[in-house]
């Protein structure tokens, strides 16, 4: 049965027979990414894709539905800053309403607050993050809402989910022939979720070439959801709560997807923050574009006609001459207004915020650039979010998915630490803030970075202690797109062996934390060559990267912490070692292991070989491998000069043998 | 409870619509103090909020414009577009504060730019601003000196200064009363152009005729025009389009790739254009160049139908900055691993050059390419064209 108060409603909603639809959005965005950006510059919402508000893209292709109501929900602290927005917007709407929630401190909060002051009384159409785009005009999924609730009062909710191609895509698994939501993905990993055998004799079709586009039509027995569940925080959590107890809410989610030739995206992080700015650019999004945004005391843009944009001055608004820029821009790129750009800077790919500067022959690309920034000459910066009013001295080369946050000034000499995947600030995080860690870095800069481990620029990439090699494989298989020129078949290769490394990675890590027992041993066997069926890999290659994995573990780090812990997995290595073949790879993982950072490894590199042969050790290693592997080293390669003595004791041992048969 | 509450927020309901009509009241005041001269023109308080309100009405006017254009998905007919134009020039003249014709030329002007900012490619709009600017013009000397003589009568005068044009009119009044009668009349013959396009379809298409034409589902023009021909004369038609355009029973759908080939059987090529320029080039939605290549290549006359309102006054030395863009067209699945890597351009329209084309068909007349110029003197004044 229904809760009570969802029947109370349906009965007053009845009456009125209110068919219009009213836009919700929640202003605010809860990402904690975001965080370097927000402080004292007003929400989210706000901050420039394009050089354009965020809030203003996302109303203007609301214009474009047959939506005629807003509710903007936002938080008290940042009332003010959306005053303006709210006077820019409010004739186009019959109404469009700022209501202020007292310190929400999730998107669940927001909705509790919007259902406790009883505003909504019809269907509304939910956008969870105010970063949502997309070109389409919802008109036949209205409709299908309306005719799927006409049919049934507990069809409650539509999520609207895209063709778009999307790295993280969302699974789910809809009824084939009403598209009603049974399963839908775990909360952890987009990519997977919990399913039982009796789903499959359904008629039941699990999907992942969609992505969610974040919207969602829905009624206000969603709404109801939330103020009955205090712990809700999201969307999501409201979604499962209604499959989850079908039996007693009786209620319906439906899913519907968009058509071939419309496009949605989100921005979640800042990778997303990139791709959707190109997407806009590229026209992908038609008619939401940056030229077709218009605010002649904000933003002007003209492009021409190669999807190069150009800010206008206020006192040029119109005319024909257009604004000629110095800059050589490339495909896909923005120089907004009053920008001073000397000769030969190389701009593609980016958003240059308006008034900054820039200097003589510096490339950017894949850039977004803030406002009143001064860029010096020669400087080459790549696939970095730099803030406004940030100073980059002449000949900066600036590391790829940095982070910089307003009102730097980058000193001359390169920082001592990686900035990739943190972001750089002036100040410290809040105290109120909770997820966010900091290290502190020369010249008075603050490193932020995530505790969860993960990457401040992308949410699929976690940044490994001590394995930083993680992060650059994750990503090398954007890298390759990106940077054209460089592309070859040999990295296009090796993007399975990463994923491969990367799960085997995360599997060992997880046996680490619990108590050993044999059958673990055995779990993480299976684990791994579920991930070699599943990318792919030859023997050889499980043998080499997963010992290559094995020593990355930080229990390895010491040579101590390696003997002791690759004997209590001895089953690993006598499952995977048998063949000469994999032993010689084995020794190849510690050949690439052996580099100038790691002197420790170094030295230890014969104990470990010895360790690996003996029979007091792990005796896994024959000689035969060992000798084949020493034969294929560089003759100038160090480690001979290391394994000399093993070898010779080696051929010793092997001669006496022979002596032995004869 | 529940009462009470409900109550509540009725109370805060009313004290919200109050603090924004307060809000709106304080707007009309901080409008009006921008400019200090009406200030002190405008006596009364009244008046300063008569003469704010009346700001502000031109203001809504051309946002509602705007928000018409900005919630359109596809391109539409431009005479609708016009009209719409007209009608917002129609409140400036209206409702705008003027007292002689500079104040109104520049009004007419301000509000032009903010319109051709915000849709750059959009021309027809530029035009007819500058038309309205050039009927003020009219209106004024008409109603100082009795007669108005054309700027481009006479080649010398255009190095003269004129200045009884300077001379303050009279009455803004009989001036807003003249301008707002010859606006009607241009909205008139707006109505009335397809008709007369339509009706010289039969003077121009013969007996026989095999005639190609392209972008037959978008144009109503270019419908009713063969409409016209077909009256009384045995056509055969090839509509040049794409195939996902639905099919017209009249007209023999062909590719673009086939027009060379059918281009033999073809005694006529129909376009109809977007916008007409001063040396008779034009554009034309995309495709059109290369069948009026393909004409060229076997002497068969290209008329391209252009309503008087698509003659623009001015040259584009740069048409790429006119020519708008739309959609790539392809699935979305390949978006987001494109974007900002593969360029994908998809332009609505295409520059023709004149020397393609053999005549305009406008609503006055037919005119050769090399006399478009002519016509200009009729629409627009040589001042405001320089200072737009």
């Amino acid at each position: 049965m229904p809760p009570k108060g969802t029947i109370a409603r349906d009965s007053i909603q009845k009456k009125e027979d209110d068919n219009t639809l009213t836009a919700v959005i929640v202003a605010d965005h809860y990402e904690t990414r975001f965080a370097p950006f927000l402080s004292n510059q007003g929400p989210w919402c706000l901050h420039r894709v394009c050089n354009v508000p965020i809030i203003d893209f996302t109303i203007d292709w609301i214009l474009r539905t047959e939506i005629n109501k807003i509710i903007l929900l936002v938080s008290e602290k940042n009332l003010d800053y959306l005053k303006p927005t709210e006077v820019r917007w409010r004739t186009f709407f019959e109404q469009f309403l700022l209501i202020s929630c007292r310190d929400p401190a999730s998107i669940g909060d927001a909705l509790r607050e919007l259902d406790l002051r009883a505003i909504i009384s019809s269907d509304f159409l939910l956008i969870t993050n105010p970063a949502t785009f997309t070109n389409a005009t919802l008109r036949r999924q209205v409709e299908n809402f309306r005719a799927r609730r006409k049919a049934n009062r507990n069809n409650v909710m539509t999520l609207i989910y895209s063709r778009s191609s999307h790295p993280e895509k969302a699974t789910i698994g809809v009824k084939k022939a009403d598209g009603k939501l049974v399963l839908y993905h775990r909360a952890d990993n987009p990519s997977r979720f919990d399913v039982d055998k009796n789903y499959f004799l359904d008629d039941v079709v699990i999907r992942n070439n969609v992505t969610d586009t974040g919207i969602a039509i829905c009624s206000v027995n969603v709404l109801v959801q939330f103020s009955t569940n205090f712990d809700f925080r999201g969307r999501d959590d409201a979604i499962r709560e209604i499959l989850a107890n079908e039996e007693i809410l009786l209620l319906n989610i439906h899913v519907d997807v968009l058509n071939e030739s419309e496009c949605a995206t989100q921005i979640n992080d800042y990778k997303s923050y990139l791709t959707a700015s190109a997407l806009l650019m590229d026209r992908w999004l038609y008619p939401l574009c940056p030229d077709n945004m218009f605010q002649p005391d904000e933003y002007v843009f003209v492009s021409n006609g190669q999807n190069m944009y150009y800010g206008v001055e206020k006192e040029k608004i119109g005319s024909l001459a257009g604004t000629q820029s110095k800059a050589i821009l490339g495909s896909c790129s923005m120089v907004g207004a009053s920008c001073k750009i000397e000769q030969a800077v190389k701009v593609v790919g980016s958003v240059v915020g308006d008034g900054t500067t820039i200097g003589l022959g510096t490339r950017i690309r894949n850039c977004i650039i803030g406002r009143n920034c001064r860029i010096g000459r020669g400087c080459l910066l790549e696939n970095a979010i730099i803030g406004d009013s940030v100073t980059i001295p002449n000949g900066y080369q600036l590391e790829k998915y940095a982070i910089l946050s307003s009102n730097l000034r980058m000193p001359a000499d390169p920082l001592n630490r990686s900035v990739a995947g943190y972001a750089l600030c002036t100040f410290a995080p809040d105290e109120d803030d909770e997820g966010l860690d900091f290290d502190r870095v020369d010249g008075g800069f603050y490193l932020w970075k995530l505790s969860s481990g993960y990457s401040m620029w992308s949410k699929e990439v976690k940044l490994g202690n001590g394995a930083e090699d993680v992060f650059s494989h994750a990503d090398s298989v954007d890298e390759n797109v990106l940077t054209d020129e460089e592309s070859s078949p040999e990295t296009a290769e090796a993007e399975p062996v990463a994923v491969f490394q990367e799960e085997i990675f995360d599997s060992m890590t997880r046996i680490l934390e619990l108590s050993f027992t044999p059958q673990l041993m055995n779990n993480l066997i299976l684990e791994i060559n579920s991930s070699k069926l599943a990318n792919n890999i030859s023997m050889e290659d499980v043998a080499k990267y997963a010992f290559k994995t094995f020593i990355l573990l930080n229990a390895c780090k010491t040579f101590i912490g390696f003997k002791e812990l690759a004997l209590k997995w001895k089953g690993l290595f006598t499952n995977y070692y048998k063949p000469q073949k994999s032993q010689v790879q084995m020794l190849m993982a510690i050949e690439e292991r052996f580099g100038a950072q790691n002197e420790d490894f170094n030295k230890a590199l014969p104990n470990m070989v010895h360790f690996l042969y003996t029979e007091t050790g792990l005796g896994i290693l024959e000689a035969p491998a060992i000798l084949e592997w020493h034969e294929s080293l560089d003759a100038s390669s160090p480690i001979r000069t290391l394994m000399k003595r093993i070898i010779d004791w080696l051929k010793e041992e092997s001669e006496e043998e022979d002596d032995d048969d004869e | 409870m529940n009462h009470r509450f409900t109550i509540t927020v009725a109370r805060a309901a009313v004290i919200f619509v109050k603090s924004v009509l307060m809000h709106r009241e304080f707007l009309v005041f901080k409008q009006v103090g921008k400019s200090p001269e009406t200030m002190t023109t405008a006596s009364t308080r009244q008046e300063v909020i008569e003469e704010g309100r009346k700001h502000l009405l031109i203001e809504e006017g051309r946002k509602q414009l705007l928000i018409n254009l900005r919630r359109r998905t596809t391109r539409e007919p431009s005479f609708k577009l016009a009209t719409d134009t007209l009608n917002f020039l129609r409140k400036v003249v209206l409702h705008g504060t003027y007292n002689n014709l500079e104040e109104l030329l520049a009004l007419l002007r301000e509000n032009g730019l903010i319109l051709s900012g915000a849709y750059p490619s959009e021309l027809v709009m530029r035009n007819l601003v500058l038309m309205v600017c050039k009927l003020a013009r009219e209106s004024n000397s008409r109603e100082t000196n009795g007669e108005f003589d054309s700027p481009y009568d006479s080649l010398n005068k255009l190095w003269k200064k004129e200045d009884k044009e300077n001379q303050i009119g009279r009455s803004a009044k009989t001036i807003r009363k003249k301008l707002i009668q010859a606006v009607n009349d241009i909205q008139i013959e707006m109505e009335t152009c397809r008709e007369h396009i339509s009706a010289q379809g039969q003077y121009l298409v013969h007996m026989n005729d095999v005639l190609i034409v392209h972008s037959l589902s978008t144009s109503t023009t270019l419908s009713s025009f063969l409409a016209g021909a077909k009256k009384d004369k045995k056509t055969r038609v090839f509509s040049v389009q794409i195939p996902t355009e639905p099919d017209d029973h009249d007209a023999v759908s062909i590719s673009l790739c086939e027009v060379a080939g059918k281009m033999c059987e073809a005694t006529k090529v129909i376009l109809s254009g977007a916008t007409v320029f001063p040396d008779g080039s034009c554009l034309a939605p995309a495709g059109g160049l290369s069948i009026c290549l393909a004409a060229h290549r076997h002497s068969v006359p290209v008329y391209v139908l252009c309503a008087f309102y698509k003659i623009a006054p001015f040259f584009v030395p740069d048409s790429s900055a006119v020519i708008k863009h739309s959609l790539p067209g392809l699935p979305v699945a390949m978006a987001s691993k494109w974007a900002g890597r593969v360029r994908v351009l998809q332009p609505a329209l295409e520059m023709i050059p004149a020397n393609l084309i053999t005549l305009f068909v406008s609503n006055t007349a037919s005119i050769m390419p090399s006399h478009i110029y002519r016509l200009i003197g009729d629409y627009y004044h040589p001042d405001d064209v320089a200072n737009y």
